[in-house]
């Protein structure tokens, strides 16, 4: 039963950690709605969670002010982007800010003032566990009115067949950068709960395995709802805990093979709205089918 | 001015590895429209496996090459058949392969870092070839030879292999429509086995040599890498092998000569600056000719 | 004003000459009906009208307005709205939700109101909601409102997407093909849904494979074939004309005279 109270007595951070990933995963999330993969929420979070760090170190601002100026960093600095990130095409915008995420580590430490540099600076205020619950309940609101707003019914159509939305009248580009400037708020909110929960910030804080963390729980979840990466980013954050126990030293193994399986067999994610839908429709399409206009 | 030269010479032997890893990366993508985010891993992989036959079973350099060459390319095949045959059955796209293959960056990683445990690693000295070649006053050491020798070979084969031959045009159908090709007679699953098979090859190779090269070395050495052979295929332009060995080679050089200027730390930044540049100016070039219509 | 106004428009794709050349109007609250065999480049000539390709040469204006330069969203706000050959609804979407993405012009609200469902979004969103029920009712679809376009059979999935096209409330509308692989009373009943649209006063022009179609439907026949136009005119007329039948039966008179 070792093993066990192991488990919970890392439990605690690890809420911590899966609510800020949740929230990553959500800024993944407003990009991919749209249809562009992006793993620059994770530069947006550096900024934000940077200037998290600065803030609390110089001044005594309260939190929930600090954590609105990180979300409006990460805004700022998504709607400087974003113009340059969308001239490119998709998979291209993939890889352009793979090479961001790099680019912002090797800043990060040559900036040794604003981070502390290689050894990275320790963020001392003590945090309540209301602070990142409050802030992921409150991204998730957002979300959800986006999701019911007419740029959550827009973005269903960029992302299915741009050329349709087009014909629809839909500013592609505009709703491209509407998702991109959602996804820096939410990756500068994440930056600012990281730094607080693992009361640290360095170079490695924001780097490649946030992007890999943020793309796993959005595929895994599933990204065609926002209540799909919040559960994928929680299971991606417990999953190496529970490998950890099983197997010692396996570290991000397990969710690069939950990756893998969920690409392979559940394209569509974890919770997908349109399972549920299909089966209601198919069952209401037999009882009311009109056997006048049925071509077979 | 000697040093001058010799740095030039240097530059182009790093440089020689960029090309390889990016005619490794470019072929991939131009015949079986993957961005391998995992093509790095492979390049690790094959330093470890070549550093440990050389280390733990004593063998000559170029067997232990050989060796690392030959499990990055079986890697490669079963990540290529493990991971992207299935989602091009179900048509996935650009975007789920590069996915998949971040996926396989992680795992292949984390089996590295769980098969060395060790912060660094070294090629051991005395088996490594090293004579010294004088040509008047510029000294060429044994490794800037090899690299030298493999970017020249790797391009010259892979060119003749795409361009000429009759496999090459199945590659060149393949990237150009898959399903066309298909219906047009060409195993599509046998190009992309064998496709993969010499890009694994290709970027173990350039594991190796980097590997050798840099002295000490960990699991990570193929993130680097990547980025770099990924900048000199974006700038090459990806189907075109010779204009990628070129780009590789001149942003080896740039590299060498920027070090005499730049702070070191920001001498990885210029790479990536240099990659995010080409993507966003260039893209409408470079798009040209390849079929990304779709998504 | 002439709804459309189509000159000398000419489009390549690669060395093959899709549309050559190639002039003819609509007159506002018609019906005008663009035929010829497959591969006549009717399909070419709805993309280049929508902006979502660019000519080579030659000019379209709707209503008067030149659409060169414009990108395709753009060239929808002038009043134009499609259907497309092989039908493209959203995935995930009920019938209802598709017909309110083609009401995305009509949102009227400002994206913050929308997000924080002030009681003006609110209500606008329900009129919205009025609006594509009316929509669906028009074609035929109000009692299947609640069912994914991906349940439904291709009949019906083609009625959901004219009604997405209408939500823009446009005054010119591009139907490409939107009764082929219908049987005969399935055509009718979209046959008859036009006309009623026409009489509404919206100008449609009727991309038709089916010569049936176009004589019973349309008021004006324009006539193509290797993307140029070989006759236009009344419908009946057209589908007499000699180079018609040429075009869709083969020159067998040629044929019989060797």
């Amino acid at each position: 039963m070792q093993w066990l109270s192991d488990f919970w007595a890392a439990y605690g951070s690890l809420a911590g950690l899966a609510m800020v990933n949740a929230v990553f995963a959500l800024a993944c999330y407003a990009t991919l709605s749209t249809g562009v993969l992006s793993f620059a929420p994770v530069a947006f979070g550096a900024v934000g969670g940077i200037l998290a760090a600065q803030l609390v170190l110089h001044t005594t601002i309260p939190l929930a002010l600090i954590v609105l100026c990180g979300g409006m960093a990460g805004l700022g600095f998504a709607m400087l982007l974003a113009p340059a990130l969308l001239r490119v095409e998709g998979h291209w915008t993939a890889l352009a800010t793979v090479a961001l995420v790099l680019v912002t580590r090797v800043v990060v430490r040559n900036v040794p003032a604003l981070t502390g540099g290689d050894n990275g600076l320790t963020v001392t205020r003590p945090l309540s566990m209301a602070v990142p619950v409050v802030t992921l309940l409150c991204v998730m609101l957002g979300f959800r009115a986006l999701h019911h707003s007419w740029y959550g019914i827009a973005s269903r159509v960029v992302r299915d067949d741009p050329a349709v939305a087009a014909g629809l009248g839909i500013n592609i580009r505009q709703t491209r950068l509407i998702g991109f400037g959602v996804s820096g708020f939410a990756g500068g909110l994440a930056g600012v709960l990281l730094v607080l929960v693992q009361q640290f910030v360095s170079p490695d804080s924001f780097y490649v395995h946030v992007a890999f963390v943020m793309i796993t729980g959005a595929v895994i979840g599933g990204s065609f709802h926002w209540l799909g990466p919040v559960l994928g980013a929680i299971a991606v954050t417990l999953l190496p805990a529970l490998t950890e126990t099983l197997v010692p030293d396996s570290q991000d193994i397990g969710s690069g093979i939950a990756l893998l399986l969920a690409l392979v067999f559940l394209p569509r994610g974890l919770f997908d709205p349109r399972v549920v839908l299909l089966q209601l429709s198919l069952a209401q399409a037999t009882r009311t089918r009109d056997p006048r206009y049925e071509r077979r | 001015m000697e040093s001058f030269v010799a740095q030039i010479v240097n530059g182009c032997a790093l440089g020689g590895i960029y090309a390889l890893f990016g005619i490794a990366f470019g072929m991939m993508f131009s015949t079986l429209g993957v961005l391998n985010a995992a093509m790095g891993s492979y390049a690790s992989i094959a330093a470890i496996v070549g550093l440990f036959a050389a280390d733990d079973l004593a063998l000559p350099f170029s067997l232990a090459l050989g060796i690392g060459v030959f499990y990055a390319a079986v890697i490669a095949v079963l990540v290529d058949q493990l991971a992207f045959q299935p989602l091009r059955r179900q048509g996935g796209g650009l975007i789920s392969s590069l996915i998949a293959s971040m996926g396989f960056w992680v795992i292949l990683d984390g089996l590295a870092g769980y098969a060395t445990r060790q912060p660094g690693l070294n090629f051991p000295v005395e088996i490594m070839p090293s004579f010294v070649i004088q040509f008047g006053q510029v000294q060429l050491p044994a490794m800037q030879i090899v690299s030298l020798g493999a970017i020249v070979l790797v391009t010259t084969g892979a060119y003749a292999v795409i361009a000429r031959s009759r496999f090459g045009s199945a590659m060149r159908a393949v990237g150009y429509h898959p399903d066309t090709a298909a219906i047009a007679g060409v195993n599509v699953r046998r190009v992309a086995i064998y496709t993969a098979l010499m890009s694994g090859g290709i970027a173990g190779l350039a594991g190796v040599l980097a590997g050798v090269t840099t002295g000490t070395f960990n699991a990570a050495l193929g993130q680097g890498l990547m980025l770099k052979g990924m900048t000199a295929a974006v700038i090459g332009g990806y189907a075109d092998v010779r204009l990628v060995a070129i780009a590789g080679i001149l942003f080896g050089v740039v590299e060498v000569l920027c070090a005499s200027y730049v702070p070191a730390g920001f001498r990885d930044g210029f790479a990536y600056v240099l990659l995010i540049g080409f993507l966003l100016l260039r893209h409408r070039s470079l798009l040209g000719g390849l079929r990304l219509g779709r998504t | 004003m002439t709804a459309l106004v189509i000159d000398g428009l000419r489009k390549t794709f690669g060395g093959v000459k899709a549309v050559r050349d190639l002039s003819f109007t609509i007159e506002p609250g018609s019906v005008t009906g663009l035929m010829g065999p497959n591969g006549a480049g009717k399909s070419t000539v709805l993309d280049l009208v929508c902006g979502v390709t660019k000519p080579d040469a030659g000019s379209i204006s709707i209503f008067g307005e030149d659409t060169a330069g414009l990108r395709a969203d753009q060239v929808t706000r002038l009043g134009v709205a499609r259907t497309y050959q092989v039908i493209r609804l959203t995935t995930g979407l009920t019938a209802v939700q598709q017909v309110i993405t083609g009401c995305y012009l009509q949102r009227e609200t400002s994206l913050l109101a929308s997000i924080l469902q002030m009681p003006w979004a609110r209500q606008r969103r329900r009129e919205i909601e009025d609006i594509a029920m009316y929509l669906l009712d028009r074609v035929g679809m109000a009692d299947r409102a609640d069912i994914l376009a991906e349940a439904m059979s291709y009949g019906e999935q083609r009625r959901v997407e004219i009604a997405r096209a209408l939500g823009s409330n446009p005054m010119l509308l591009l139907l490409d093909e939107p009764t082929a692989g219908m049987n005969v009373q399935e055509a009718d009943r979209i046959g008859t849904l036009i006309q009623a649209l026409r009489d509404d006063g919206l100008s449609i022009l009727l991309v038709e494979h089916s010569m049936r179609m176009v004589a019973d439907y349309c008021d004006h026949a324009v006539v193509m074939n290797f993307g140029a136009k070989i006759t236009e005119g009344p419908p009946a007329d057209c589908l007499d004309d000699e180079k018609v039948q040429d075009a869709y039966f083969g020159r067998q008179r040629d044929a019989d005279s060797q």
